[in-house]
């Protein structure tokens, strides 16, 4: 299928507030070409795909645009809804970027909330996600036998957790 | 209590494209005038301390506490979610696509979906991130159920992935256990008689398929590579080194990866070199990483700093203290640079060990001395031997300034604290003797030559009986002290000329 058709029928199963949400961040995007809005403006009326009539606003840029148009709208759909999973996944996305930048202290702050999330829910690709990063951290901490027993308890839990995924495919 | 300065930490950490991202993003929500949390922005950007005060009296909010803590949660949260949005790397691209397959299921566009979870199915496995290569499989299931397809070989694969990381986390627990023992202390005597330090050295490579084992061989060789550091084996430990950079010549979409590592091979490699007495090599080998962090962007200060704290090591180890003091500004000003969470107390110990150092190298010791009470009056601890030695370069201190008074009075607790962290190796023991002996007498400054040269002969014994001192004498050459002594030469030429001015033009 043609990334128009793709966009055209993902835009008609947004609903008037996330199409809402696409047109202001189109409309503040810096660097963002105007005919993006035009042209996102006649798909949005659109009952039937009528692509020379989006082509005309679009000018030679049509393929660019289209393509732009149907990433931005999946990233604004996914900015504009966060479940729990989804809540998780970006404060992974957090952590990484605070480590980055050295914010040891406040990556592991959302480690430790993320972590119990993670647990309380058996989210076990997820907990292993943030376990990672947590082990990452415990390496700068000074080098001691208790912090040999912290890694020892993390390694086991994650070593039970796929016990239990390969349990659950087997059932 | 004091205010978290957690935001503070964070916008200057920003670097000027995140800062001006930001600035951009801050217009969405713009309603006339400009927000309350740009302003907000704005001001913490212009201040060198962080002062809360200043900000509340700035913002009118000085009836109103709750309300300028809750804008500085908002702004925080608001800066956190911009960096998300901006960030262009792997992982935080392939959970996207994850998050927009799941919601592309629930509008019932299943064919989209599809799309989408076979590339971050393609993502996960290229980087081999297992994680988030099960979480695409997972969706992957729900897509190929909703179709009615078979899921078998989806399941099988599952399975594969999972076997996978069982063995990539032995390994990583090997590494980070071994890392842990190494760091505590080089003071191990029969190293591989220890348990963490054994069962490496006796491992071998579990996974073998190259489509699942990247990681696993990553920490494979990182862990070996700490046991032959350990042992001093340094060829194997080079071998490992070399290993490494063929796998990232192989497998370059694995930097942004494993950034770390890849910072840590390069590292290694200088490490090792220096530890092999090829001084020169190591001196390029720290260069070509500093250009590999020019060539990639990075711009995290901390990973300069740790480049500083390598050369400075290397120019100490091999007597050109000289050429260390040329980068000593540099060394100073990148740390100055670190946010206060990016100093640890690992970094902050290698820091004042290191110039004090390179100050005792070019007998400037009231510098030396400065550096070496940051370490034991602030108890800055991480590593045991470090902690150690700085008591003892004290007293040497203490003695070369001719502090006759405060060194008897001071080498009874470096006695006692040394003994406490079982530190007391013969060499040190030595050491401490003839202080002792040095301090009774008034003017410590004029002892004569052949007490120096009976305690020279002393350490050599030593050496014979024990190679453990070695590794005291690697912290603080005692040797060539006491040969500058003996011979009435400076420190540096007799630390030159024991490296064969290896850095000779």
């Amino acid at each position: 299928m043609a990334t128009s058709e793709q966009l055209h029928r993902l835009i008609s199963h947004f609903t008037s507030s996330e199409k809402g949400y696409i047109k202001k961040y189109l409309n503040i995007d810096p660097v963002g070409n105007k005919k993006n809005i035009l042209v996102f403006d006649v798909l949005e009326k659109q009952k039937v795909l009528n692509e020379p009539a989006l082509k005309q606003k679009a000018g030679k840029e049509y393929a660019a645009i289209i393509d732009f148009l149907f990433s931005t709208a999946l990233n604004c759909l996914e900015n504009y809804h966060k479940n729990e999973k989804m809540g998780i996944r970006s404060s992974l996305n957090q952590i990484e970027i605070l480590i980055e930048k050295n914010l040891y202290l406040q990556a592991e702050k959302i480690i430790s909330k993320v972590k119990t999330l993670t647990e309380k829910n058996n989210y076990y690709d997820l907990y292993s996600e943030v376990a990672e990063w947590e082990i990452t951290l415990l390496g700068s901490k000074p080098p001691s036998d208790e912090l040999m027993k912290v890694f020892d308890r993390i390694f086991d839990k994650l070593e039970k957790d796929i016990s239990k995924q390969e349990k659950a495919i087997d059932s | 209590m004091k205010p978290s300065e957690n935001l503070y930490d964070l916008i200057k950490s920003l670097t000027t494209d995140d800062t001006n991202f930001i600035k951009s993003s801050s217009q969405f929500h713009i309603k006339g005038k400009e927000n309350k949390y740009a302003i907000l922005f704005g001001e913490i950007e212009k201040q060198d301390v962080y002062d809360e005060t200043d900000l509340i009296a700035k913002l009118n909010y000085t009836e109103d506490l709750n309300k300028f803590a809750f804008l500085k949660n908002y702004l925080y949260n608001f800066i956190l979610d911009n960096l998300e949005g901006k960030n262009t790397f792997v992982r935080k691209k392939i959970r996207s696509k994850i998050n927009q397959a799941e919601l592309l299921i629930q509008k019932g566009l299943f064919d989209m979906a599809a799309e989408l979870i076979d590339s971050a199915e393609e993502d996960s496995s290229k980087t081999q991130l297992f994680d988030l290569w099960i979480a695409s499989l997972s969706i992957k299931k729900i897509i190929a159920l909703h179709y009615r397809k078979p899921v078998a070989a989806i399941d099988k694969e599952v399975q594969k992935i999972l076997k996978a990381k069982k063995s990539f986390l032995h390994y990583r627990r090997l590494f980070c256990l071994v890392r842990v023992k190494h760091h505590q202390s080089a003071f191990i005597r029969d190293i591989e008689q220890m348990k963490e330090f054994k069962e490496v050295h006796e491992e071998e490579l579990l996974e073998s398929d190259p489509a699942y084992n990247f990681h696993h061989k990553l920490f494979f060789y990182l862990s070996k590579g700490i046991v032959y550091y350990a042992k001093k084996d340094f060829a194997k430990s080079l071998i490992l080194v070399n290993e490494l950079l063929k796998m990232w010549d192989k497998y370059p979409w694995m930097i942004e990866v494993r950034f770390s590592a890849y910072f840590n091979t390069f590292f290694n490699k200088a490490q090792i070199e220096s530890n092999f007495k090829q001084f020169s090599k190591a001196i390029n080998s720290i260069r070509e990483l500093n250009n590999k962090l020019n060539e990639l962007n990075k711009e995290n200060p901390f990973e300069r700093y740790m480049v500083y704290n390598l050369w400075i090591r290397v120019y100490n180890m091999c007597g050109y203290f000289d050429e260390a003091l040329k980068i000593i500004d540099e060394y100073k000003s990148t740390r100055d640079s670190l946010q206060r969470g990016n100093i640890n107390p690992y970094s902050e110990q290698l820091y004042h060990f290191y110039v004090a150092n390179v100050y005792f190298g070019v007998s400037d010791f009231k510098s030396a001395n400065k550096h070496i009470n940051e370490i034991i009056n602030n108890s800055i601890e991480y590593n045991n031997d470090v902690t150690c030695i700085a008591q003892l370069m004290s007293l040497v201190i203490h003695y070369e300034l001719g502090n006759s008074d405060l060194l008897a009075y001071r080498i009874k607790s470096v006695f006692r604290f040394l003994n406490k962290r079982d530190c007391l190796e013969l060499t040190i023991n030595h050491v401490l003797d003839f202080l002792r002996r040095s301090a009774k007498v008034k003017n410590s400054t004029k002892t004569d030559k052949d007490r120096f040269i009976e305690l020279r002969a002393q350490i050599e014994q030593d050496l014979k009986i024990d190679p453990i001192q070695k590794d005291v004498i690697e912290y603080f050459d005692i040797l060539s002290w006491l040969d500058s002594r003996i011979e009435n030469i400076p420190f540096i030429e007799i630390a030159k000329a024991k490296s064969g001015h290896a850095l000779k033009a």
